[in-house]
């Protein structure tokens, strides 16, 4: 094995020549047929005459494309144009701005097209080009668009029941004190019995009027259900209409409660989901020394180890 | 289309208008060759010439002209003879013949104006469309008023093409009545036709550059014309920026810039504001049409242009534009062949097809000139002719009669560039001036119609305003060494009218140094200025002085001069493969450089000299080309003797015979090289790596892994043309300087070239240890 031969060798194989020098002199059986088979390959795939024009042309138009002055200042020729004083610009005795600086283009043509018909052709393409950019662009900002929608959908989401589960923590926190539903039996009829709604903060007032909106309907259906019997009696045997006002004002009582005028909340709800969850996160550590985001309540005001109140801030 | 051919009205049945005068080639100045035996045959003065006779004869034709000073009207009477003003022979019924012609040209008119302007500066920028007689007028004008020969001077007229400057010459020694080689004589490369009587000389502007390096103040002349200088040749724009300097050393010599086209200012700037003289040309307009679409295929779309204006349009020839030998060729048979059935179906009238391309023989390139076919019927549908020409129908020569111009926007071009040092004719779009200009060819008639095979807006967007001048598409390595020996130290600052890009000049200079014809300062060796004796490539040239080196200068000679000519090898499109099992005869197996030397043997040998045109047309050999390489190689050979290179060859016996003149072609071309590459499916050249294939044409039989080419040709692959195998230890020992394997990039040359350099080590050191 002989890795300094190899390395020295490492130009020579990119150009995808094998030199005979390049065979290390201590190589093993393995060795061996691997390189053995690597040449046969070689030979087996000789460049087809396609491939061999392509490269052709390659290497003309990129030697035609790069300026000889520059690229080469050792050059005897530019050796001798230094020394007959030439510096940099174009030849002649000076004053011609068009003077000629790159030496003319070899433009091949390979068929029979007129004048005027490639570019035409080329404007065609250009112009179908642009178009199609044009509309992969649009769809390219709808398509943003429809992530960007899905991904804030997906966020309010998470943020909702960060909400809601914050203000469970708040009532928790609060409602045994504060609250006094948890004395009464849920559905109770007797509501105004309830501490007014617009008592609880704010901040979780939505969840306690959520619960009772639940509790009425729940109420309400158990009712129902229990009335069916009734109901269906009074349908066969032409019930009078007393009955059915009952029902309607067993519900309706519900209806009114509900839609009883709270502006604060309702100013509180139209709030982006994310401010409402800020502020109750904000309520719970000033009034709980709770963070939401640690799950843990403070002993203390400094509220001792929590990063911030943020959820980035948690990690 | 071919059915809805309309009614041709009454004017197109009327009988054809052209005169003979208008049709007769002979009054064709550019074809004044072809009609030597008509003209100036009778020199029978010539023996009993002689200078002093001349000079005062010719005083006292033009005793009346002041110098300098002289008229229109003194001018014409010294013309009208009795004598001829400028050697006091009576002049002939002929010459008043083509007096009369002459007085009708445009410019004569205009002749006054031109003296006080030519009379009162030094330079003067002329421009007058093909047809106004500039070419042939001006310098006589000129020579009425400057009377050189009184000075001991002489007139120079300089043509682009060498069959201008002979023509050319040819028709005003006839309109001079003097014999050609005379008083007016031509000189073109290899050929000087002069004599020291020769007062009006027309001549390539390469042959006056080349007098420049003797004269550097070009002080035979007293007047030098440069005409078309509109095509900015590479040795006109070269002269342009010597006579700017030239023109402040010598306040006595008067220098006229002749054009065609008009866009004159930039002369005049370049010139320091010379002042302009126009002589409008005799054309009628010319209107254009343009198609609603670019063309998917120019060549279909021209040949449908040309069948719909044979079948609707009123009488009149018609000139197609296309680009080459091979494209015309396919053309004419396709026209040929749609054309027979237009004429079955639609009745139209017959059509008579010409190609016309530069390596056309000249008896089939004067047949462009014959009338178009009669009707086929009496009364019937007038014919017509079609010539399809490469370019050299838009400037250079004149068809009288067409009326319908197609062209689709394409010419071949020689492209050079030096990143990848290729130099190659290339198919690219024209310019508006050139378009213009093949626009105009329609109006030289009668008002005509031009069909441009492209949109208005292509016109207007993709066309550039002038052809790129040669000196920009051109290898500078000739013109450096030529400016070099003109005394131009200065090379990088030299006045060019459009300077070529800094990267030519400096592959120019490297290559001139590799050759060692310029030092590493950049000034001229010995070999540089040997070298720049000789009208050849640098490269060519240092083979030739080197050949003796490889006991091979006759025979390196012999291939200079086959070098320098057109393909020797005649290939037509219905004999391909007879043409090529001939070419195998002579085929040497190392190459096509011993192929060629393999032709020009045989075409010397006895056989084939009892009657060369026979045998050359027996094997499919170009007559013209082998007797040009004769003429060549004598000049050639002349210049040798005259710089003292030993002729010499190695017997044909030697077994080294060949390998001689294979080493002997590395001393010239070693920076042309090309290496196999291990997948031997291509070459890849030596220093700018790029990957070629041999072209189909080459012979070369065995498997050579160096090869040498003369060269570089890009289609829609990169070829290397004429090929001989070549040994690296050859290179090595040949060019040192150039084969430093240190300087090489990695990589599979150098790798190769450093093997080579170790085994000739090992067999040095394995003769010393003997």
């Amino acid at each position: 094995m002989a890795p300094t031969a190899a390395q020295d060798e490492e130009d020579d194989y990119m150009t995808m020549l094998i030199p005979d020098d390049a065979v290390p002199r201590n190589e093993t059986s393995i060795q061996r047929r691997a390189r053995k088979q690597r040449e046969a390959e070689q030979r087996a795939h000789p460049k087809t005459k396609s491939e061999l024009e392509r490269e052709a042309r390659e290497t003309r138009d990129s030697a035609l494309s790069s300026s000889i002055l520059t690229s080469n200042p050792d050059n005897k020729g530019a050796k001798m144009m230094a020394k007959l004083g030439y510096k940099t610009g174009p030849l002649g005795a000076g004053g011609d701005p068009n003077a000629r600086m790159e030496p003319i283009s070899l433009a091949m043509k390979e068929d029979k097209s007129g004048i005027g018909h490639i570019s035409e052709a080329k404007r065609k393409f250009r112009e179908e080009a642009e178009a199609l950019k044009i509309d992969m662009k649009k769809r390219k900002v709808n398509e943003e668009e429809f992530q960007e929608r899905v991904r804030a959908e997906q966020q309010e989401k998470r943020m909702e029941g960060q909400l809601w589960a914050a203000m469970k923590i708040a009532e928790k926190l609060e409602g045994p004190e504060e609250s006094v539903r948890e004395e009464e039996k849920p559905g109770s009829d007797d509501e105004s019995k309830l501490r007014p709604l617009t008592s609880i903060p704010v901040v979780w007032r939505e969840l306690v009027r959520r619960g009772i909106e639940q509790d009425r309907q729940n109420h309400a259906q158990r009712m129902m259900r229990e009335s069916l019997p009734q109901a269906r009696l009074s349908v066969s045997n032409n019930l009078d209409e007393d009955e059915d006002e009952d029902d309607a004002q067993a519900f309706g009582t519900v209806e009114e409660e509900i839609e009883e005028e709270d502006p604060e909340l309702d100013q509180f709800n139209a709030l982006y989901v994310g401010d409402r969850l800020d502020k109750v996160i904000a309520y719970l550590r000033e009034k709980n020394r709770y963070c939401f985001w640690c799950k843990y309540q403070y002993p203390n005001e400094e509220m001792e180890g929590c990063p911030g109140l943020t959820e980035d801030e948690h990690g | 289309m071919a059915d809805r051919r309309p009614e041709p009205d009454g004017g197109t049945r009327a009988k054809r208008q052209k005169t003979s005068g208008e049709m007769d080639p002979s009054n064709n100045p550019y074809l004044a060759h072809m009609y030597e035996d008509g003209d100036g045959t009778s020199n029978g003065y010539a023996e009993s010439y002689n200078s002093a006779y001349s000079s005062q004869t010719a005083q006292h034709g033009l005793s009346e002209l002041p110098r300098h000073k002289s008229t229109a009207v003194q001018a014409k009477k010294a013309e009208d003879g009795p004598h001829n003003p400028f050697n006091g022979q009576s002049l002939s019924k002929q010459y008043f013949n083509i007096l009369k012609v002459r007085r009708n040209l445009p410019v004569h008119s205009q002749r006054d104006e031109f003296l006080r302007m030519y009379e009162s500066t030094q330079i003067l920028v002329f421009v007058g469309e093909t047809g106004s007689g500039k070419t042939t007028q001006i310098p006589q004008f000129v020579l009425f008023d400057d009377q050189p020969h009184l000075h001991k001077k002489m007139v120079a007229c300089t043509q682009p093409r060498r069959v201008a400057a002979m023509s050319v010459a040819q028709r005003v020694a006839a309109e001079m009545d003097v014999a050609l080689g005379e008083e007016v004589g031509y000189s073109i490369r290899f050929e000087d036709k002069t004599s020291p009587s020769t007062m009006l000389k027309y001549m390539t502007d390469g042959m006056l550059l080349r007098e420049a390096m003797n004269d550097h103040n070009l002080s035979r002349y007293s007047t030098i014309i440069l005409d078309e200088a509109h095509e900015r040749t590479l040795a006109t724009d070269i002269l342009m920026g010597l006579l700017k300097e030239i023109a402040h050393r010598r306040p006595d010599l008067k220098i006229v810039i002749m054009s065609a086209t008009l866009d004159a200012e930039k002369f005049q700037t370049y010139f320091n504001g010379a002042p302009l003289l126009t002589v409008p040309g005799r054309t009628h307009p010319v209107e254009i049409f343009y198609t609603p679409e670019p063309e998917k295929d120019y060549l279909e779309a021209a040949i449908r242009t040309v069948l719909q204006i044979h079948a609707t349009e009123p009488e009149g020839d018609i000139l197609l534009f296309l680009t080459g030998e091979e494209e015309i060729e396919d053309a004419c048979r396709k026209i040929d062949l749609e054309v027979g059935e237009l004429v079955r179906e639609a009745d139209a009238g017959p059509l008579e097809i010409y190609p016309l391309y530069g390596t056309l023989p000249p008896q089939q390139q004067q047949r462009i000139f014959n009338p178009a076919p009669p009707p086929r019927t009496p009364g019937g549908r007038p014919g017509r002719k079609c010539v399809v020409s490469t370019n050299i129908a838009e400037t250079s020569l004149t068809i009288d009669g067409i009326v319908y111009v197609v062209d689709p926007g394409f010419s071949k071009q020689k492209v050079y560039n030096p990143r990848i040092r290729v130099e190659s004719l290339l198919v690219s779009p024209i310019s508006k001036a050139s378009a213009q200009q093949r626009a105009g060819r329609a109006g030289r008639t009668r008002p005509g119609k031009c069909f441009r095979l492209y949109m208005e807006e292509a016109f207007n967007k993709e066309l550039i305003e002038q052809t790129h001048p040669e000196i920009l598409r051109s290898n500078l390595s000739s013109t450096v060494l030529e400016l070099k020996k003109l005394g131009i130290d200065d090379l990088v600052h030299f006045p060019f009218m459009d300077p070529p890009a800094p990267e030519t000049l400096m592959r120019a200079l490297e290559e001139l140094n590799y050759l060692v014809c310029l030092d590493d300062e950049g000034e001229l060796t010995h070999l540089g200025r040997l070298a720049s004796e000789f009208p050849l490539d640098p490269a060519l040239a240092v083979m030739l002085i080197s050949s003796p080196e490889f006991y091979c200068s006759n025979e390196i000679l012999s291939l200079t001069a086959l070098l320098s000519v057109p393909q020797l090898f005649v290939r037509p499109a219905n004999a391909r493969k007879r043409a090529d099992e001939m070419k195998d005869l002579f085929a040497h197996q190392d190459g096509d450089h011993l192929t060629m030397l393999n032709v020009y043997h045989a075409f010397k040998s006895d056989q084939a000299q009892q009657n060369p045109r026979q045998w050359c047309h027996d094997h499919f050999l170009s007559y013209r080309s082998l007797q040009q390489a004769d003429n060549v190689r004598l000049q050639l050979k002349r210049i040798m003797e005259r710089s003292e290179i030993e002729l010499m060859s190695t017997p044909f016996e030697d077994k080294k015979y060949y390998e001689n003149i294979r080493r002997a072609l590395v001393s010239g071309f070693f920076m042309q090289v090309a290496k196999q590459d291990p997948s031997k499916k291509v070459y890849t050249t030596v220093k700018d790596d790029q990957s070629v294939l041999l072209h189909p044409s080459c012979v070369l039989q065995q498997e050579s892994e160096w090869v040498l080419y003369n060269e570089f040709v890009l289609t829609t692959k990169n070829y290397i043309r004429t090929v001989t195998a070549v040994k690296p230890e050859w290179l090595l020992d040949i060019s040192p300087n150039y084969y430093d394997v240190q300087t090489f990039k990695k990589g599979e040359i150098k790798r190769s070239l450093q093997a080579t350099v170790d085994r000739m080590r090992r067999r040095e050191a394995g003769k010393e240890r003997r």
